[in-house]
């Protein structure tokens, strides 16, 4: 069996963020964590070649690399390829995802391996098969056994078994696996373990919304400075910074210093879960400044902090909608914002 | 966060969570004559003014056509 590792310029073992503009390359040797991965095949199969490329250079110049990266797999044709693990790494997990598209249209099966939130695996999940890892690379040895033992099975035409078993990260296709007990059995047993305060584990994992402590109080928002935040698809006219109207990968700042109000000749709304038509006719429906500016000219608000932010929540994934949230939220800290008004639509 | 469709926010673990009027039109009413569509504006935006000045331990929804301080919403029943 023939193998290709895609490793990253941190775990190729050529540096961290000082290199993350590595061009793409190939060596032939094992290189970095891909010595960890022959260890782990033995005799029963071959590294054909590492393939490296900087975390920056693939996600800034993704089609380019992509086209590279296919050329590269269409010279290998190795049986099975390997990426990362990424761990928690948002812009190796990104590359991780998309190297296992990209083989996937030559056929060749990929396994990676990553953290459950990483968004490389939310942007991609259906067709990434990813071993479930910790957050960081202190589970490297464990992560990459997984990964092997999966690799394998994918490289000898063997197939995957169920996630469970397996240890990745459930797909949208599930594989049926006859269990020992029925299903009105495991789940009598589940309820008796319940009642008897025992610990027990579902077959359907529910993934529980992340709790967040609320902050405190304003103490007063007539002395405060307040911000105004929009998932509603608010853009100026035109769209002259190209955002997307959902699977949002930035957001956006506008200064609205000076501005009393949204006018519809200036902005308008571009979001494709929403019928956008009465946004565009008043664009205070979706980020009320005209109604918040009111309300600072009667003393009510003390300042409407002078920058306003806005995105298009629909069909972001949970991972990436954080990390833009995180964003938003720094810039809000820095400008010194007491409290922040966000409409969602 | 001001939301027209509210129950989602509360299930979410959203703190403080405003009623919006519609998702198209989240903070007014164009059915509304122009001046009671502003005048309706103003009062979701300071429900979310409350609703910052107003300590919650747990997601809770603000009723802009109320004067009440919130409404704590068991948040099971909300979908």
């Amino acid at each position: 069996m023939q193998v290709v590792h895609y490793l990253n310029q941190f775990f190729a073992g050529i540096g961290g963020e000082e290199a993350a503009n590595h061009e793409i390359s190939l060596s032939a040797h094992p290189e970095g964590a891909a010595r960890a991965l022959v260890n782990l095949m033995g005799d029963t199969a071959v590294l054909k070649a590492t393939i490296i490329c900087g975390d920056n250079t693939f996600n800034e110049r993704t089609s380019e690399v992509s086209d590279a990266l296919l050329q590269m797999l269409k010279d290998l044709r190795p049986d099975v390829l390997v990426a990362g693990p990424a761990f928690g790494s948002g812009r190796y997990g990104l590359a991780c995802s998309h190297v296992s598209q990209v083989a996937s249209k030559l056929d060749i099966p990929t396994v990676t391996g990553m953290h459950p939130e990483n968004p490389g695996l939310s942007m991609y999940r259906s067709g990434v098969l990813a071993i479930r890892t910790e957050e960081t690379a202190a589970d490297m040895t464990r992560a990459l056994s997984a990964m092997w033992k999966l690799a394998y099975k994918l490289g000898t035409g063997e197939g995957r078994g169920p996630a469970e078993m397996d240890g990745y990260i459930p797909t949208r296709e599930r594989r049926p696996w006859l269990r020992q007990r029925s299903g009105s059995q495991r789940a009598t047993n589940m309820l008796m373990a319940k009642l008897r305060g025992e610990p027990f584990e579902t077959e359907i994992p529910y993934r529980t919304p992340e709790e967040v402590t609320p902050a405190p109080p304003v103490t007063s928002v007539a002395s405060a400075t307040i911000g105004l935040v929009s998932s509603g698809g608010l853009i100026p006219k035109g769209n002259p910074h190209g955002a997307t109207n959902g699977h949002s990968q930035h957001y956006y700042r506008h200064s609205v210093d000076g501005i009393d109000s949204l006018e519809r000749v200036r902005w308008e709304a571009f979001h494709g879960g929403y019928f956008n038509g009465l946004v565009n006719e008043n664009p205070n429906y979706v980020l009320p400044l005209a109604q918040a500016r009111l309300l600072e000219s009667e003393g009510k608000i003390g300042r409407i902090y002078d920058s306003i932010f806005t995105t298009a929540g629909t069909g972001t994934s949970v991972a990436q909608a954080k990390v833009l949230g995180q964003g938003i939220a720094r810039e809000l800290q820095e400008g010194e914002v007491d409290g922040v008004l966000l409409v969602a639509t | 966060m001001i939301s027209a469709i509210h129950g989602l926010p509360m299930v979410t673990g959203q703190s403080r969570v405003v009623r919006g009027c519609r998702i198209e039109h989240v903070c007014g009413n164009p059915e509304l004559s122009a001046d009671d569509d502003f005048s309706y504006g103003v009062k979701i935006t300071s429900a979310a003014l409350r609703a910052l000045e107003t300590s919650v331990t747990e997601p809770t929804l603000f009723d802009p056509d109320t004067d009440a301080p919130s409404i704590k919403t068991d948040a099971s029943h909300a979908s």
